[in-house]
């Protein structure tokens, strides 16, 4: 097949291509997922090194599970369930961060932060917020919600979770969230207490 | 779902802050990947290897060899042909032949015609018959007429 035609084809016409053993159809799908993937997978693993593993995890299961992808479904959500459950599997296996883990806790184990880390990392410092004021799950949803565009009943499909939950859990974190965001970041070190109502 | 002014800023800075990252695209890491799906994903797209060819040559060829040795004692053979068995059928059952004897005229009427063999004639057969005898003076009348 042209590179333009699997180029412009569509994830769930390259997964049907794949299926049928088609190499440069699901390596089209590796180049489409492989950042937004890599960066789901990033939240959930104590280093790149096990995000890029669990990256590689996940596609391989994707590709040996095509023939259980069925037509007419969406692609994107099938390999990230795939990718969830992987990361789920792993962090049960290993030993996970711990929850009570802080941002301050997460900087301190891993150094001395370079300044374009430091700046790398105060980007991220509202996700782990988001974390650890919402809990794990609650985070994986607003994830898959605010980043990767996934409509709520597939993100329940993804996470096993009831639709109402999933409705709950984005609810809950736009009431948090929506008021210290609009402050600013220089908000963001008080953000956990605020968050908390504990102020 | 909808989404308010201030959902906006949050959804915005969410993603803002989810894409910031030095993520890329990586091609070390691609290749790395296809390569491990290509190498542990069985025989999609690996071709099939010499030993496996050998792996199945065996029983091949013992097979083979079989068909063609049966084939040949097939044809060498010697065949009969049969010939088709004849049932011994028991003999037909004869007719007997009925056959009426008289002895002698006297015998033949020499009894009442009740008596003999012509009782089972009917009334008119009856009086033929004895318009018949009449006829003939030796013989004698029935003995049930009298003169």
């Amino acid at each position: 097949m042209p590179s333009i035609a699997i180029e412009s084809s569509s994830d769930e016409q390259l997964a049907s291509q794949a299926r049928g053993g088609n190499i440069d159809a699901f390596d089209q799908l590796v180049r489409r997922y492989q950042v937004p993937l890599l960066r789901f997978l990033q939240r959930k693993s104590p280093t790149p090194r096990e995000a890029e593993d669990l990256l590689q995890e996940s596609f391989l299961r994707a590709y040996q599970s095509l023939d259980k992808f069925k037509d007419g479904y969406a692609f994107k959500p099938w390999l990230f369930t795939l990718s969830y459950r992987v990361a789920i599997s792993s962090a049960r296996k290993a030993s996970v961060r711990p929850s009570g883990e802080t941002v301050e806790s997460l900087a301190s184990r891993h150094g001395n932060p370079a300044p374009e880390a430091e700046k790398s990392e105060s980007r991220t410092r509202l996700w782990e917020i988001v974390r650890q004021t919402l809990g794990e799950e609650s985070f994986t949803a607003i994830w898959l919600f605010y980043v990767d565009d996934i409509p709520p009943k597939q993100i329940a499909k993804i996470m096993d979770r009831s639709w109402v939950w999933v409705k709950t859990a984005l609810h809950r974190a736009r009431k948090k969230l929506r008021e210290p965001l609009e402050n600013g970041h220089r908000d963001l070190p008080m953000m956990p207490v605020m968050l908390r109502g504990e102020t | 779902m909808k989404l308010n002014p201030s959902q906006d800023i949050l959804s915005r800075k969410l993603k803002d802050e989810a894409t910031a990252d030095s993520t890329q695209f990586s091609p070390l890491l691609h290749a790395r990947i296809m390569q491990q799906i290509k190498a542990r994903s069985g025989s999609r797209w690996v071709q099939p290897s010499p030993s496996w060819r050998i792996h199945w040559a065996v029983p091949a060829f013992a097979a083979a060899a079989l068909m063609l040795i049966a084939a040949t004692v097939w044809l060498h053979t010697p065949r009969t042909l049969q010939t088709p068995q004849v049932s011994v059928l028991p003999p037909n059952p004869s007719i007997p032949q009925l056959t009426l004897q008289f002895s002698s005229l006297e015998e033949m009427t020499g009894k009442p015609l009740t008596d003999a063999n012509f009782g089972y004639l009917d009334r008119d057969a009856k009086t033929v018959l004895h318009y018949v005898i009449n006829q003939f003076d030796v013989i004698p009348p029935p003995p049930g007429r009298r003169g």
